[in-house]
């Protein structure tokens, strides 16, 4: 139903434009008086300047009739065209059509057109048209070129050095061709012609690319616009990995005490004394109480307490493998280390990422070396983990903190979990790397006594 | 095909078209001379300007005539009672729908006044000249007709730029009447003085 709606509003459009392009010179019937008149005073007065302005005007009327033939035509043929597949068919069946009402006005109506101007004019904005606008719907478009298409022409009819190729042989302009030869004005007249047919043409050319320039602009910001759609649906494929990556660690570091009571469960299965019962039990119970505080940990970010450093370091050792021939890890911590105000599972979460990038990062060197440092800096806790891995270079740098950003070649896994992590806990992390050489973390974190307990 | 390439090609074309057509100008350019031309001046004043398709070149005309100080009446849409006391008459052909319209006037009726005053004249013995200024290119139906209504009873007949009609006007005029053929309108005021001085 809409389809056919659609069909009878281009053929009422196009229709209406037929008719205008018919009815044109019956109404403005008046301008055409007057531009008779104004040959006649040009005659009269020996003023080439009433024929030139004359010359205009009949250029702009003889200009909007052959327009409107040729948008009607286009328009009335449009749905029949677009079945037409190729670009030349559809030029040939729009031309032959509109030469035909051409002839037509040509042979029943009054009215004298100038055939072989509009002929060219229009087969001209058809090429254009079809080729270059190729888009349906876009009247607008077809307007403006063939506006400027038909001007240009028009003004090959007033030059009479063209009467000789059949341009300008209908009544008004042979008599402005004829009263400019008699005036002795016919150069001014081929000058001032050619001067518009080449201006119009070259404006018709800048329209066009303009045209062009635009609809690749368009397609340009489409594409950007659906490779956007496209990254934002990977980067939040990407963060949904990393999540289940998080979750992945965290049912890993719930195994640990798992085991244990496991293992002690098999063990108090087999123990008939009471102590070692009693003590078995002691240690399910508290490896069920640290299984409890690994997932408040988790489950309540913000949960904090006061943990000792050695505390930190202890639970960071248990969770990462030290017997690897092929690295060598090694410790340094200062004696006196403070105490810290934190959530001690989802720091030491973090603190383990690091330090598990630095394990799995590449090296040139023979052998893998990690180095921990964790001392006291005037009651700042600093932890450095240090790595002669292949490093990261200066452009990964900007984006390894960005979440979901990760090359398996550095040490980017998990990045923005730790930054988060850190400074939830009013920590901060800082990366420094040289390619090749190796790379540095470095986290630091307040002591208990210089962060506000009651946040 | 690139679509820059498509818009190249049509305004090279154009311009190339362009290009030819103005260096062709002189090869083509049409070569008439004198045929059968008026031996003596036989047309006497006062002179009846009129007009055969009342399109603007009567006006022309009128303005060759009057700058020649040759008596006359200038009376674009002529009829018989025009021609009391008149020696000679000039009919100006050229049909114009436009002008017709502006005098309210129908090609019909138009032709049915030509015919009157052409026989009119024929009757009164008026020395008739044709005078056609639009050349061959420009010979619609209509002033075909008209000019041939005017020039088979002429005395003298002034064709200008007749291209390649030549032999199209030599057949709308009697084989003695004189008829000179002008490559531009600025040569027609020499035919036309040699018809009454």
């Amino acid at each position: 139903m809409s389809k056919f709606r659609i069909i009878e509003k281009t053929a009422i459009v196009g229709m209406t434009l037929l008719f205008l392009g018919f009815q044109l010179p019956s109404i403005s019937e008046a301008l055409w008086f007057n531009m008779v008149v104004d040959v006649r005073k040009a005659i009269v007065n020996g003023d080439s300047g009433h024929l030139v302005l004359t010359a205009a005007i009949w250029s702009i009327v003889s200009m909007l009739q052959g327009v409107f033939l040729l948008l009607g035509t286009t328009i009335f043929l449009g749905n029949l065209v677009e079945k037409i597949s190729m670009k030349l068919g559809k030029v040939l069946f729009q031309g032959f059509s509109y030469i035909i009402i051409n002839l037509v006005i040509q042979e029943y109506f009054f009215f004298e057109i100038e055939l072989l101007t509009n002929i060219l004019a229009g087969i001209t904005t058809l090429f254009l048209i079809n080729y270059v606008v190729t888009e349906k719907g876009y009247y607008g478009r077809n307007f403006v070129l063939s506006l400027q298409v038909f001007f240009a022409f028009q003004w090959l009819n007033i030059m009479p050095m063209l009467t000789f190729y059949n341009f300008g042989v209908s009544d008004l302009a042979g008599s402005i061709k004829i009263v400019s030869e008699y005036l002795g004005s016919t150069s001014v007249l081929n000058f001032i012609g050619l001067a518009f047919f080449i201006s119009l043409l070259f404006s018709t050319l800048i329209t066009t690319f303009l045209f062009l320039t635009n609809d690749r602009n368009i397609a340009i910001a489409k594409e950007n616009y659906e490779k956007q759609l496209t990254l934002d649906a990977m980067h939040a494929k990407i963060v949904q990995t990393r999540v289940y990556e998080e979750i992945h660690t965290i049912t890993h570091d719930l195994k640990t005490p798992l085991v244990t009571i496991r293992g002690l469960n098999s063990l108090l299965a087999l123990s008939k004394e009471p102590e070692k019962i009693m003590e078995y039990t002691e240690r399910v119970d508290n490896a069920a109480e640290k299984m409890s505080e690994m997932i408040s940990g988790f489950l309540y970010e913000k949960k904090r307490r006061v943990v000792s450093t050695e505390e930190i370091i202890d639970y960071v050792r248990a969770q990462i493998p030290l017997e690897d021939e092929s690295q060598k890890i090694t410790f340094d911590f200062d004696e006196h280390l403070p105490l810290l105000y934190i959530n001690k599972v989802r720091v030491s979460r973090a603190i383990i990422n690091v330090i598990e990038n630095a394990i799995l990062v590449q090296t040139i060197k023979p052998i893998k070396k990690i180095h921990i440092r964790v001392y006291d800096n005037n009651g700042y806790l600093i932890i450095e983990i240090e790595d002669n891995g292949i490093g990261i270079s200066k452009s990964q740098m900007e984006k390894i903190w960005e979440v979901g950003y990760s090359t398996k070649a550095t040490t980017g896994l998990g990045l923005a979990f730790v930054r988060k992590v850190i400074e939830d806990n009013n920590g901060t992390v800082s990366m420094s790397s040289e390619e090749n050489e190796g790379t540095l973390v470095k986290i630091t974190l307040p002591n208990e006594t210089m962060v506000d307990q009651e946040e | 095909m690139n679509k820059q390439k498509v818009i190249y090609t049509i305004i090279s074309l154009i311009f190339s078209i362009f290009v030819i057509i103005v260096l062709s100008q002189n090869v083509y350019k049409t070569n008439t001379s004198s045929y059968r031309a008026l031996t003596r001046p036989l047309a006497k004043e006062p002179l009846l300007i009129s007009s055969a398709g009342q399109n603007t070149d009567i006006y022309i005309v009128k303005d060759i005539i009057n700058k020649l100080m040759i008596d006359n009446y200038f009376i674009p849409m002529a009829t018989t009672e025009n021609l009391d006391d008149i020696h000679s008459a000039i009919m100006v052909v050229g049909y114009s729908e436009v002008g017709n319209r502006l005098k309210d006037k129908t090609y019909i009726e138009e032709k049915q006044r030509v015919e009157q005053f052409v026989n009119a004249i024929e009757e009164k013995d008026v020395f008739l000249i044709t005078i056609y200024l639009r050349g061959g290119k420009m010979l619609s139906e209509e002033t075909k007709t008209l000019l041939d209504l005017s020039a088979k009873s002429s005395d003298y007949v002034i064709i200008v730029n007749p291209e390649n009609e030549v032999d199209t006007f030599k057949e709308m005029v009697s084989s003695t009447t004189p008829i000179t053929f002008v490559d531009d309108l600025s040569e027609v005021t020499e035919p036309i003085v040699s018809a009454f001085r």
